[in-house]
């Protein structure tokens, strides 16, 4: 008999530094594919997330059918959360880097 | 203590290229001293003239010849790390693959610890290498990142023997007059995938490693045949319009000098 819900700890499956874009989206393909109708992740012991890998897993997780929750979410990671949903919604415009009256030097 | 300029270390590379195809001879006797921003080139220059007889003329100092052997004949990932560096780190094909290296690095660097913090540290090489398997379409790609204590400051290096910045801009369909202009671009968001929040990677951490309230650093970016130096001070910035040939570059260098110890810095003063 299958569990309705299945918890995992992403630090110990993964990493605790969360780095890549691709990483985040084997990991929500393998949350898919798990027979359970609720997966938990866990993010005890998660350290560091890049914006990539948190934009991947917000995408992807949006999109399949299946409920995640998240639990044991450090307020950095929180954070990073926040900053990829809040572009998504807003496209927030960054900061420039200016390059005005630099000298080009031709070589 | 200020840091010095990356590119006279990228120009060392150029000029030992350029050796290579007078005299067939890869020259390193008056070489005394190597960096990452030199040697990653440099072995990527190295492994795609396998094959052609190039002759080796290591440094005469036999420690940095050494130095230079372990780097460039034997870059294994199975190495024991030794203290203050990291060897080249080959990043495997497939990227879901990575994420050892980029542990190994973090470890390497003490998780960050006076290079901004371990957010800042991850948040630099997790990105720029995501870059690489996102953008580059690499067939050799390497990251370094070597700690020099008593010159104050910490390298980080990526390189990339792919597609160059703007080659992968121009193949999702963007013009541009120059290769400087596309690099330029990319540093302020622009990004060969449509997708928003796509574009960020390489503009946030030029404005983390270099900003006042960030660590201060510099950043040296080549793609193809443009390049920047970047930093706080004005007249250390510089914009580079390189010609085909002595200069230019088949894929993508990114270098940043970080100074050391840095104070800890929060990535998401750069995120928005």
């Amino acid at each position: 008999m299958i569990s309705r819900s299945k918890t995992i700890n992403v630090a110990s499956m993964l990493s605790a530094n969360l780095a890549l874009r691709d990483t985040a989206a084997k990991f929500v393909l393998y949350v898919e594919g798990l027979p359970n109708s609720e997966v938990i992740v866990d993010f005890n012991g998660v350290r560091t997330i890049t914006r990539s890998f948190a934009h991947e897993y917000c995408t992807r997780k949006r999109d399949i059918h299946k409920r995640i929750r998240e639990k044991n979410v450090s307020p950095d990671v929180a954070k990073m959360f926040a900053v990829v949903t809040v572009a998504r919604a807003r496209h927030v415009s960054h900061s420039r880097i200016d390059f005005d009256g630099i000298p080009v030097i031709n070589l | 203590m200020s840091i010095p300029s990356m590119w006279p270390e990228y120009r060392k590379f150029a000029n030992l290229r350029a050796g290579t195809r007078t005299t067939g001879q890869l020259d390193m006797s008056d070489v005394d001293w190597v960096y990452p921003t030199t040697l990653l080139p440099l072995t990527g220059f190295l492994m795609a003239s396998k094959g052609s007889e190039l002759r080796y003329r290591p440094p005469s100092d036999d420690d940095v010849a050494d130095y230079i052997r372990l780097m460039i004949e034997n870059p294994s990932r199975d190495r024991p790390p030794r203290k203050s560096y990291i060897p080249n780190n080959f990043l495997p094909r497939n990227q879901a693959d990575a994420g050892s290296i980029l542990n190994r690095i973090m470890k390497l660097q003490n998780e960050g610890r006076g290079i901004g913090g371990q957010s800042a540290l991850a948040y630099l090489i997790g990105e720029l290498t995501t870059n690489i398997y996102e953008h580059s379409e690499f067939k050799n790609a390497m990251v370094m990142a070597q700690r020099y204590e008593k010159k104050g400051f910490v390298e980080i290096t990526f390189y990339d023997d792919g597609i160059t910045i703007p080659g992968s801009l121009r193949k999702a369909g963007f013009n541009y007059p120059t290769d400087l202009d596309a690099i330029k671009d990319a540093a302020n968001g622009k990004s060969s995938k449509e997708a928003l929040e796509r574009g960020y990677g390489l503009g946030t951490n030029v404005r983390m490693c270099t900003d006042i309230d960030g660590l201060g650093g510099k950043v040296l970016v080549v793609s193809g045949r443009g390049a920047f130096e970047y930093c706080l001070q004005k007249s250390e910035q510089c914009l580079y319009s390189l010609g085909e040939g002595f200069y230019s570059l088949d894929g993508t260098l990114i270098s940043t000098r970080i100074p050391y110890p840095s104070k800890e810095v929060s990535v998401y003063d750069f995120t928005e």
